[in-house]
């Protein structure tokens, strides 16, 4: 089912790319799937009707909550960060003036968030981050938010 | 589950002393002691969580109920260190993998300290004498008493008739009579006369008190009553003054009796304390709990003349806030007007540092 899921997001992003005049091969390797099934992607031959339904529902939903059902689908963090960006184009942000730097962010499983050592507060590693979202909801202060992301 | 991988909070508490720790890729550790803490409750404004609750000081000050201070809520906490970086009285400290937060200069911290110029001390002992946390410890060693009381007194039994007079007119309280165990086989009320001579100072009054000649004293160091001379002696008084600064809790009582300014104290806060007449109502909770012994019962005036019901020693008062925290009736009110600290760099924790300030 959530591999089934996957590829509903995976054919929204391919048409959003197409339309953004990706080309099918840019597209394919961006996603990491054979062209064949980009091909039937932009040509309205989904996966099931049910499958896009959820997976409109999931895209809609605010970037905090639909990041972490997307970062959910697949143990293969470099596409679902992709996905994540493609559809919301956004990055995770700590806010310096809620930030009391209490630590909780750094048990992070990809060590994206590290304690500046110059003063009280975290930094996140954009690389290494997957957007996940998990620190947004482990936070006790309410300070990480995804912010609109300024270029891929 | 959100997270998932975040260790829990584990809480301990054993003789006064409350521990926070979290395992993770930073190990965080918060522990607070009671017997260090003042209660003044700066811990608990500052937190961002609430997880602080200061307990009833009147009531644990006054020794009513055994209880500690104040509570750190295990569930709340979120081991930031705000508090550890806030306490001006080292009571709580925040390690983060095993390093106290006080030695990491990015965390602000509140200054207050007190020095003490030795080399200007004279060794009075009024510091001791008013410190309310017994912080001060003055060790001096005076000349041995034979440098400036040395002589020899000698009393006459056959000539003494055990009168007494001699001891009436002491005013070194340095002769005593010694009362015989009296009855039919042993008749006398007194059995000797007694002089101390770690008392005596043989300023010869016994002599001219005796009515029967019985005593005589000498003097060498005044055989014709000459004055010594003072600064001889001065010069011959060593020691030192201890501060024990873990006790000190930075009152300037010390500052203030001192009367050759050997002293300075650094205080943590400006402002003052307010105190608000009509709702006290003389409870006496804010004078046992005051760290700095500031607060007291003003002396009665004379008829007619209106005694506020607690009165302040603004200069002593530290501005804690502990006496807020106890009062019953939300009588007392800090109003700080500066923090003294080093710089807080991050917004979130220059923002709650704020707070601290009268708004």
């Amino acid at each position: 089912m959530p591999e089934h899921i996957l590829s509903g997001i995976k054919a929204i992003v391919a048409i959003k790319m197409r339309k953004e005049g990706k080309l099918q091969r840019e597209i394919a390797e961006y996603l990491k799937m054979e062209r064949s099934i980009i091909s039937h992607y932009i040509h309205g031959r989904y996966p099931s009707e049910k499958v896009m339904k959820v997976s409109e529902e999931i895209i809609n939903l605010p970037a905090k909550y639909g990041i972490r059902l997307i970062d959910s689908l697949s143990d293969d963090k470099e596409i679902t960060k992709k996905l994540i960006k493609s559809i919301y184009n956004i990055k995770i942000e700590v806010e310096d003036d809620k930030c009391i730097a209490c630590g909780k962010c750094l048990e992070c499983k990809y060590n994206a968030i590290s304690a500046d050592p110059n003063s009280v507060r975290v930094i996140i590693d954009q690389d290494k981050c997957v957007l996940c979202g998990k620190c947004i909801f482990r936070c006790p202060m309410n300070a990480f938010k995804t912010a609109e992301s300024t270029g891929l | 589950m959100i997270g998932g991988m975040i260790m829990k909070n584990v809480k301990e508490e054993y003789d006064g002393i409350i521990k926070i720790s979290r395992k993770g890729v930073e190990n965080r550790v918060l522990t607070w002691e009671d017997h260090v803490c003042v209660g003044c409750g700066i811990c608990s404004e500052i937190c961002p969580t609430c997880a602080i609750e200061m307990g009833p000081l009147g009531a644990i000050f006054r020794e009513d109920i055994e209880a500690p201070k104040l509570d750190i809520s295990g569930e709340k906490c979120v081991l930031c260190g705000m508090c550890a970086s806030a306490c001006p009285f080292d009571a709580v400290d925040l390690k983060i993998n095993d390093k106290s937060i006080k030695e990491l200069p990015q965390y602000p911290k509140i200054k207050r300290g007190i020095s003490l110029d030795q080399d200007t001390c004279v060794l009075c002992e009024q510091c001791e004498l008013v410190c309310p946390q017994k912080a001060i410890n003055v060790e001096r060693e005076i000349p041995e008493r034979k440098t400036l009381v040395l002589g020899e007194i000698d009393v006459n039994k056959d000539k003494c008739v055990l009168c007494g007079i001699c001891a009436e007119y002491c005013p070194a309280d340095a002769i005593e009579l010694v009362p015989n165990e009296m009855g039919p086989s042993s008749i006398n009320p007194i059995k000797d006369i007694v002089i101390d001579k770690d008392a005596c100072v043989y300023c010869k009054v016994c002599e001219k008190a005796c009515p029967h000649n019985a005593i005589e004293a000498i003097c060498y160091k005044c055989p014709l009553a000459s004055r010594i001379k003072k600064p001889e002696l001065y010069n011959e008084i060593t020691g030192k003054t201890n501060i024990d600064e873990d006790l000190c809790v930075s009152c300037s009582w010390c500052e203030r009796v001192c009367p050759v300014n050997a002293i300075t104290v650094e205080k943590p806060f400006e402002g003052e304390l307010i105190i608000d007449e009509d709702a006290c109502n003389a409870c006496e909770a804010c004078i046992s709990v005051c760290p700095c012994n500031a607060l007291e019962f003003p002396k009665a005036g004379k008829p007619g003349e209106k005694v506020p019901k607690i009165a302040v020693n603004q200069d002593l008062c530290i501005l804690c806030g502990a006496c807020t925290h106890s009062c019953p009736v939300d009588a007392l009110k800090v109003k700080r007007t500066k923090i003294n600290m080093t710089e807080a760099k991050a917004p979130a924790w220059k923002k709650r540092f704020e707070k601290l300030l009268a708004k």
